[in-house]
């Protein structure tokens, strides 16, 4: 049991008033989450856990039934939500407060949800998960739930949506789009009444994608997997006819050209000289349903844990996952993709927001600024980047038009936020630019 | 998406050589002329109080205040006070109504006018500089009304979907798609001159461009203040620096002049765009009266009731004025978050329903689907439909859209497939919604199979409004982290108002 | 009203205001030149068109910029170091004050060069006796390499330096008469302020380097600015504004800026006011590209933009506008719409983008 789950649980037991759990990307949020709720139960602690989407709420739900098989966990939702087909039995759908039972109880909810009835202290303990993506405004109609928190999430991720003009509270003290583990950890009158934890290793990513993912977190942590433990390998030679078949032959080569493979790269194909297609790139879609191809053409072995080491599994379509940060370039890899082979339909493609949470042996991401000529602010934010590159078990492969780097080194981004904010266009270039220096330097840049 | 359909469209608009209608109705509310007053500002370079105000309701001679140097705080202080009570009788403030008793009844919706952003960031220097004033002076309780009523129109101007401040460029911006950049937009102007009746799309051309020459913004053009006022100050503040001389009235009268001409041609732009909307054909969007009187409510709450409260006896009844530079109370800018979220949300379902190309432009967001309904089942408690735009719709499962134009027909959707394009969804409704047109059908008609609908996105309102007031709750149980979250005094120290130079 | 303070000296800002001026539209070569050489785009654009119409801001503006800053370092800068103060900046209640304005701006000093002695003076006692906590006015640097002919002279508004475990700390200040309005502040107007403070971390990290005193003096990435309460001249002080990536932007833009000078051959010289006529020579024969940014801080502008649109240039229409057409010409673009047979594939590829996705929809 780790040290992270220990001191958890002994807070669940205990009185402590707030806990935040920071939780690097594939370090066992949910896993943790589950696991401390034995102290609670053992406790008799009436429990309520917070999620953002239905999905996460269902996942939540399955996963302390599979921990808990002896318990029945509540699940409070909305009056015309389907109970999913796959759901275990012992997961109880309740939709009215009334219906909520009396006595210690696992209950799990939509923020939404738990906004829209009235408590007053009904839980002694409120857990909210994939806290950094909750608004502060969005905590506080539900922060009379309970009056003890465990907040745990991901600080380096997408940072909570933000639709309407919020310049009035740019500069306050508490701004209330501002995500809510941020502004507890800044309070300084909680000081004392917070217990701040956080998770020490990634189990996820590949030794080396650790590294370069840690850059864009302001704590350390560690890497479960060892050096060239985890990678993809191809296992046939076959004569690479597109730009597309070469560049993943040269990635692959430059990944294993070290003697641990590495297991990050960028793949660029050519900027044309006359400008950048308008709208979406149909090309790099083209590009990029081609590198998918040509990583299961070299029939790819891939090695996602220790076990397979030595014995690394075939890479299958639906092992692969891509990602890119629109819609619409998103549709045109699918069309892509649907039209190399109807095999590929099993590949999932969509924006980074989409992908947080899950994971796939292998990613394809599109460089969120590739055919940005200008960045903006939106462009240069590195929680999309953040988690394209932190979804892999074996490796990711980014493909690019080959101008970004040159795009962020004749940028000179302005800082524009408002009175004593941070300056995060700053750092999302200085971050962006890292992120392709660490490329640069291990020549995976092909 | 929708940025390009702005730009498909301002392409359209150049080659047509004239703005174009954008959207089948007109998404501003235009009150009548008494509910209307038009608000112009000057300012001299480098200060951030008027040196001459317009004001006065469109089609009548707007009254004009100046002073000779805006730099004398006692002078500005003197004019403000004389708007202030313009501006507080339009707005019903009981203590400048012809009717005192009635006006302390209820609030009636009122709109001001004004020719650009920078006269409503005016309205926010005058809210600093009079709202908390501590100045011992004369009438001083008239500038400290004007001050929050200034900040709370200020306030108001941000919330979506609001109808009481109106900024002119944006009205015009709002309804028709012009031919030349967004940062020209800006320019009042230059808007209504490609509106003019020059025949060609060059004549107009030329016309905008010449419009941009004479400043709109509440500072003049600094080549205009330099040969046109900076010799007249200068006079002005020789000795004797005082109006009741020969020399202190001439000088004075001379600067009204040139600010006053400054301040006509603003008004005189603002009434224009007034008249355009409202001789246009096609028409307000229905919605517009429902944000109107949401509106009517919403500034009554955050303005008129703490004048009310103001002058009640009640040491209860304390007002709470909003802060000048936000919400520094952790409870305060949360409620006032979700308030304004609400308020989006509102304006949205308010106007997409009368207007095709909003809905239009919620399509391209992925806001929302045009699909064809391929199975009617469960008797109408689940429909079937499979989607060809757009291709990846950003639609959440659990959540509500309505059959665009019938915002009371909605489904809540049950599940979405992107890979074969379909969506499942139950609807909320089983015999025929009243005044739906032919859309009039319960649900399990078996008509609606193989019709094409557009559905938006439409999120509850009302449950965004209701889980902002659980921010309000005061908790029994004890722990509130809020009480954690006070803001320092600090930041809320209100500095003397020095004014002028001194 | 108290006297205005005479004008500043020519060169008295021109290092950032260049640089700005620069960066706002580096791709334009009229500007380069322009910036490089130190010729005013105003009296270009006179030249250009004697009618059009004289730079410069409001000179009610300018004064009261200076009456502030004036204002503030009078009296030993009695009004500065309250503001600061207040803001819990300094440990001693009594903070130190040293003024290196010149004599010209109502300052001790007789002119630059005597206010850049004074300045490295400073910093190699700060150095050594570790006993100043206060505030600097006017700290002058010559930054020791950089593209901005003849020389590149910089002039800090306040320097604030304190005792941070023993070390001097320096950090940057910048006085402005903007209005604090929380949130409202002007978004433009604070990048502005910004970037100007990220030049001045940059010339002090070479001034210190040059001086050899990097290791004795710490160079703080957070600036101060020194506001205005809107409706009034009291100073509003804000503490903690975020330098780290404005340091390193004015050391890429420099490094840019000399790149971009370095491929004009055989270009010399100064703008002494109205400038030489190779001068001006030079920047009208430079090309020149319009786009949005042009209207916010050239003189050229509207000249420019008469012939963008007698070129048919997109960007008249904006920048998106611009991107969208790809190259075809606007002429070319209201032919297309006009119903002209699309000639290849960027043709029908632009009138396929122009199509309403939805047109036909029941």
């Amino acid at each position: 049991m780790s040290s992270v789950v220990k001191a958890l649980r002994a807070f669940v037991a205990g009185s402590g008033a707030i806990a935040v759990v920071k939780a690097p990307p594939g370090s066992g949020k949910t896993f943790t989450l589950v696991e401390s709720l034995e102290a609670g139960m053992k406790s008799h602690r009436r429990i309520v856990i917070a999620a953002q989407t239905n999905n996460q709420v269902d996942e939540i739900c399955q996963r302390i039934a599979d921990r808990y098989p002896e318990r029945s966990v509540v699940r409070f939702s909305g009056s015309g939500y389907q109970r999913p087909a796959d759901i275990d039995e012992r997961v109880v759908f309740i939709d009215k407060k009334n219906a909520i039972p009396d006595g210690p109880v696992v209950m799990v909810a939509t923020v939404a949800k738990l906004a829209l009835s009235k408590f007053d202290g009904d839980f002694d303990i409120l857990f909210v998960d994939e806290a950094w993506q909750m608004a502060w405004a969005d905590f506080l109609p539900v922060r009379h739930v309970a009056d003890r928190y465990v907040f745990i999430g991901d600080p380096g991720q997408i940072p909570p949506t933000v639709a309407i003009d919020v310049d009035r509270w740019e500069s306050s003290e508490h701004p209330p789009h501002q995500a809510t583990p941020t502004l507890i950890l800044e309070n300084p009158s909680l000081v004392g009444l917070r217990t701040e934890l956080q998770l020490p290793t990634c189990r996820r990513l590949p030794y080396d994608s650790v590294r370069l993912v840690n850059g864009f977190y302001d704590f350390e942590f560690d890497s479960d997997a060892k050096p060239g433990e985890r990678f993809v390998r191809p296992t046939k030679k076959a004569t690479a006819e597109t730009p597309a078949a070469e560049g993943v032959d040269r990635a692959l080569a430059a990944m294993w050209s070290t003697s641990r493979p590495t297991t990050t790269s960028i793949i660029q194909m050519p900027t044309p000289t006359g400008g950048l297609p308008v709208g979406t790139d149909i090309e790099l879609a083209r590009f990029t349903a081609a590198v998918v191809a040509r990583l299961l053409e070299r029939r790819c072995e891939v090695s996602t844990k220790v076990d397979e080491k030595n014995a690394p599994r075939p890479l299958r379509p639906v092992d692969i996952g891509v990602v890119s940060t629109h819609n619409l370039m998103n549709t045109a890899i699918q069309n892509e993709l649907r039209a190399l082979s109807p095999k590929f339909a099993s590949i999932r493609v969509t924006t980074p927001e989409r992908w947080q949470g899950l994971e796939k042996p292998v990613m394809v991401a599109v460089h969120p600024l590739s055919g940005v000529m200008s960045p903006s602010a939106f462009d240069l934010e590195t929680g999309r980047l953040c988690v394209m590159a932190s979804r892999h078990q074996s490796a990711c492969f980014f493909v690019t038009r080959d101008h970004v780097s040159a795009t962020l080194d004749d940028h000179l981004p302005l800082a524009d936020q408002a009175l004593g904010c941070h300056d995060a266009v700053g750092k999302g270039h200085a971050l962006h630019r890292a992120f392709l220096e660490y490329h640069r330097e291990r020549n995976l840049i092909v | 998406m929708t940025n390009e359909i702005r730009t498909t469209r301002r392409l359209r608009a150049w080659h047509e050589g004239r703005p174009l209608p954008r959207g089948e109705k007109v998404n501003v509310h235009v009150g009548d002329d008494d509910e209307v007053l038009c608000l112009s500002f000057v300012r001299m370079g480098g200060e951030s109080l008027p040196w001459g105000v317009a004001v006065g309701h469109p089609h009548q001679e707007p009254r004009i205040f100046t002073v000779p140097d805006p730099r004398d705080r006692d002078m500005v202080a003197d004019m403000m006070v004389e708007v202030g009570k313009v501006l507080l009788e339009h707005f019903g403030h009981p203590s400048f109504a012809s009717d005192e008793d009635e006006a302390m009844t209820m609030y009636e919706f009122r709109q001001i006018w004004v020719p650009g952003v920078s006269h409503l960031e005016l309205l926010h220097s005058i809210a600093f500089a009079y709202a908390r004033t501590a100045w011992e002076r004369p009438e001083v309780e008239v500038l400290r009304a004007l001050g929050n009523l200034a900040n709370c129109l200020f306030v108001e101007a941000q919330r979506p979907g609001q109808q009481t401040v109106v900024v002119a460029p944006h009205a015009l911006t709002t309804a028709f798609d012009f031919p030349s950049s967004p940062v020209r937009q800006a320019h009042l102007g230059h808007l209504l001159a490609w509106m003019g009746r020059e025949k060609s799309r060059e004549s107009r051309l030329r016309a905008a461009t010449e419009a941009e020459n004479l400043s709109v913004a509440t500072t003049l053009d600094p080549e205009f203040e330099r040969t046109r006022l900076e010799s007249l100050v200068e006079r002005w503040n020789a000795p004797p620096r005082d109006q009741r001389t020969a020399k202190g009235k001439r000088v004075a009268r001379d600067i009204d002049n040139v600010v006053a001409e400054q301040l006509r041609h603003r008004h005189a732009l603002v009434v224009r765009t007034i008249d355009v909307l409202r001789r246009d054909t096609r028409g307000a969007n229905p919605g517009l009266a429902e944000l109107v009187r949401i509106g009517t409510t919403k500034f009554a709450r955050l303005w008129w009731d703490q004048v009310v409260r103001e002058r009640s006896a009640n040491p209860d009844e304390r007002p709470y004025w909003p802060g000048l530079r936000g919400d520094n109370n952790a409870r305060q800018a949360a409620f006032a978050y979700q308030q304004r979220v609400a308020s989006s949300r509102q304006a949205l379902h308010s106007l997409v329903h009368g207007d095709r190309t909003l809905q239009e432009e919620e399509l391209q967001r992925g806001h929302g689907v045009r699909a064809k309904v391929v199975a009617v089942e469960a008797g109408g408690a689940r429909w079937t439909l499979v989607y060809d735009f757009p291709s990846l719709p950003d639609i959440k499962v659990g959540g509500s859209m309505a059959i665009a134009g019938a915002p009371k027909m909605q489904v809540r959707v049950m599940a979405v497939s992107n890979s074969d394009r379909t969506i499942v969804v139950a609807p909320n409704w089983s015999a025929p919604k009243n005044s739906t047109g032919p859309l009039a059908k319960r649900a399990g008609d078996p008509t609606w199979r193989g019709r094409q609908l557009i559905l938006i996105e439409d999120f509850p309102v009302h449950f965004t409004e209701s889980s902002s007031y659980r921010i309000l709750d005061k908790t029994e149980s004890g722990f509130d982290i809020l009480d954690h979250f006070r803001h320092s005094i600090a930041t809320e120290i209100v500095e003397p108002i020095d004014g002028g130079d001194e | 009203m108290n006297p205005v303070p005479v004008p500043l000296p020519a060169n008295r800002r021109d290092t950032r205001r260049r640089f700005e001026q620069w960066v706002k539209h580096p791709g334009c070569g009229a500007n380069l030149v322009s910036a490089v050489h130190n010729v005013k785009m105003g009296a270009v654009a006179r030249r250009e068109n004697p009618s059009a119409p004289k730079e410069g801001q409001s000179s009610f503006a300018l004064a009261r910029g200076r009456r502030f800053e004036a204002g503030l370092v009078a009296d030993n800068g009695e009004r500065l170091l309250r503001a600061m103060s207040a803001r819990q900046m300094f440990d001693r209640p009594d903070p130190h004050f040293l003024d290196f304005r010149i004599s010209i701006n109502g300052g001790p000093l007789a002119d630059i060069d005597d206010a850049i002695a004074h300045t490295e003076k400073f910093l190699q006692v700060l150095a050594r006796d570790r006993s100043f906590e206060g505030v600097v006015s006017s700290a002058t640097l010559r930054i020791p390499k950089g593209v901005m002919l003849p020389e590149a002279t910089l002039i800090i508004d306040a320097l604030a330096v304190t005792m941070v475990d023993g070390r001097p700390t320096i950090s940057v200040g910048e006085i402005k008469t903007y209005a604090d309005r929380g949130g409202h502040t002007s978004k433009s107007d604070l990048a502005h302020a910004r970037a100007q403070m990220g030049l001045y971390v940059h010339a002090l990290a070479l001034v210190l380097e040059q001086l050899d005193l990097a290791d004795d003096i710490v160079l703080s990435l957070q600036g101060f600015l020194v506001l205005t309460h809107p409706g009034s001249n009291s100073p509003a002080v804000r503490v903690g504004e975020d330098l780290r990536y404005q340091a390193e932007r004015a050391r890429k833009g420099f490094e840019l800026m000399e790149a971009a000078a370095s491929e004009m051959s055989d270009l010399v010289g100064d703008d002494d006011g109205e400038g030489s006529t190779s001068l001006f020579d030079m920047v009208l024969a430079a090309p020149t590209s319009f786009a949005d940014a042009c209207l916010s801080f050239c003189e050229r502008a509207p000249t420019c933009y008469a012939k963008a649109v007698a070129n048919g240039d997109g960007a008249v229409l904006g920048d998106d506008v611009d991107r969208f057409l790809n190259g075809l010409s606007l002429r070319r673009a209201d032919e297309l719409l006009g119903g002209a047979r699309p000639r290849n594939d960027v043709e029908r590829d632009f009138l396929r983008r122009m199509k309403n996705p939805l047109d036909g929809v029941s």
